[in-house]
């Protein structure tokens, strides 16, 4: 969270007050400015266009559905945005499962990015490479359970299953992988050595 | 559960990687602790990063306006008032039925070793029962202290039955009784957790019968003993 992203994500804040009023423009310009890292969440973890569409249009649909879930002083928009989004993605996925497993086998596999022109506000992109920078300083097992909890939608007892580990160890390299992950992000640790 | 092994949840949980009756176990929590709600939006703020790790993708043009289009023509909810003291059994009643639900299945699922996925799926069947009940029955105190209860009704003999404000039972336990013509007939036997109880059974609640709640020595009686704390 450095200073010059203070500005952006007041003016998502103030996006957000103004689409719990009820502003129908404000709420369009909301749609603008994250659909596109949205749908690429929901996509990524469901796998299935129709799936992510589902996803992304429920959760905008829930933002605007309940204007007084948003509080300013406990987030910014993005996390309680793209909170809303996997919350609903990781839902869909586990429930179709199978379906996906199907979609897979035939080979019918969900068009990925390899687009060129995607729209997004411009400090979106500059988080993201501050995120990829810091994954890439995660020790591998943590950045493991990490994508395996967030991306592949597994619970961590699944992710214990499934990485043949205890319980107790894949709750700590989650924890571990955020803390470290909450402290390169906020710049607490300069060079970020191993 | 103790305040540290919530603590040690909350970053799965934030994360959507608990299972569904560890979920609402903890969102239970922390309504009553600060330490780890602070912690959770600390975490929440992390994640808010992590979402980019997905490659950006532009979904569909018509993907807007059907949101528009539906935005435009769904009712809203106006801000919500600010939360309402707890003052009477049906003011705490009116809170998260799930987090009541949730803190009672835990104590049971944690008496009887189970875990997971039957807590899961109990809080379910409250849920489903309560979202789909045609009628409701409220349930008196015998005393002034508080106590409430509602059965929900659903379909043919789906009953649920929601209780608030009930006494910390010490070593006794409290007994569900189905009167039929005067006759009480057992039928489960409880404790609360946080005053706050709910369970789902099969009864068919017509005329002439009712149910009352009892305070017993143990459970297993065949005829009630002890005091009446709530009836219809």
């Amino acid at each position: 969270m450095t200073r010059n992203s203070e500005s952006p994500e007041r003016e998502d804040r103030e996006l957000l007050l103004q689409v719990a009023r009820g502003d129908e423009q404000a709420f369009a310009r909301l749609y603008d400015r994250f659909a596109a890292p949205a749908f690429g969440l929901a996509l990524k973890i469901c796998g299935n266009r129709a799936l992510a569409e589902d996803v992304v249009q429920e959760a905008f649909l829930s933002i605007w559905r309940k204007p007084g879930s948003y509080h300013p002083e406990r987030g910014t928009v993005a996390s309680y945005l793209f909170g809303a989004v996997h919350n609903k993605a990781v839902d869909a996925v586990r429930h179709e499962e199978s379906l996906r497993r199907r979609e897979q086998a035939f080979g019918d596999q969900p068009e990925e990015s390899g687009q060129e022109e995607v729209v997004e506000g411009a400090w979106i992109a500059l988080r993201r490479d501050q995120v990829r920078d810091a994954m890439r300083r995660l020790s591998p097992v943590q950045r493991e359970a990490l994508e395996l909890a967030y991306f592949e939608g597994l619970t961590y007892s699944e992710v214990a299953g499934k990485l043949g580990i205890p319980l107790g160890t894949a709750k700590t390299r989650l924890r571990d992988g955020m803390i470290r992950l909450r402290n390169l992000l906020s710049g607490r640790m300069i060079g970020g050595a191993q | 559960m103790t305040h540290e092994e919530f603590e040690e949840l909350v970053p799965a949980y934030v994360l959507n990687a608990l299972a569904p009756g560890e979920e609402m176990h903890l969102r239970a929590h922390l309504e009553t602790c600060r330490t780890c709600a602070i912690m959770q939006q600390e975490h929440l703020e992390t994640t808010g990063y992590l979402a980019l790790m997905a490659p950006p993708v532009s979904p569909p043009a018509d993907l807007k306006e059907r949101i528009l289009v539906e935005a435009s023509r769904a009712p809203r909810a106006a801000p919500p008032p600010v939360r309402p003291r707890r003052r009477s059994g049906w003011a705490r009643m009116g809170a998260a039925i799930a987090a009541a639900a949730a803190i009672v299945l835990a104590v049971v699922a944690g008496a009887l070793g189970l875990v997971g996925y039957s807590q899961a799926r109990e809080l379910r069947q409250v849920l489903a029962v309560v979202g789909s009940a045609s009628r409701t029955v409220d349930m008196s105190p015998a005393s002034q202290d508080g106590a409430a209860g509602r059965i929900y009704i659903a379909g043919g003999d789906r009953v649920a039955l929601v209780m608030s404000g009930l006494p910390d039972p010490g070593d006794r336990v409290y007994q569900l009784w189905l009167i039929e013509e005067g006759r009480p007939v057992p039928l489960d036997a409880f404790r609360p957790e946080a005053g706050v109880a709910a369970f789902t059974l099969r009864a068919r609640l017509g005329p002439g019968q009712d149910m009352a709640v009892t305070l017993e020595p143990s459970a297993g009686n065949t005829a009630p003993r002890g005091p009446q704390v709530l009836s219809t």
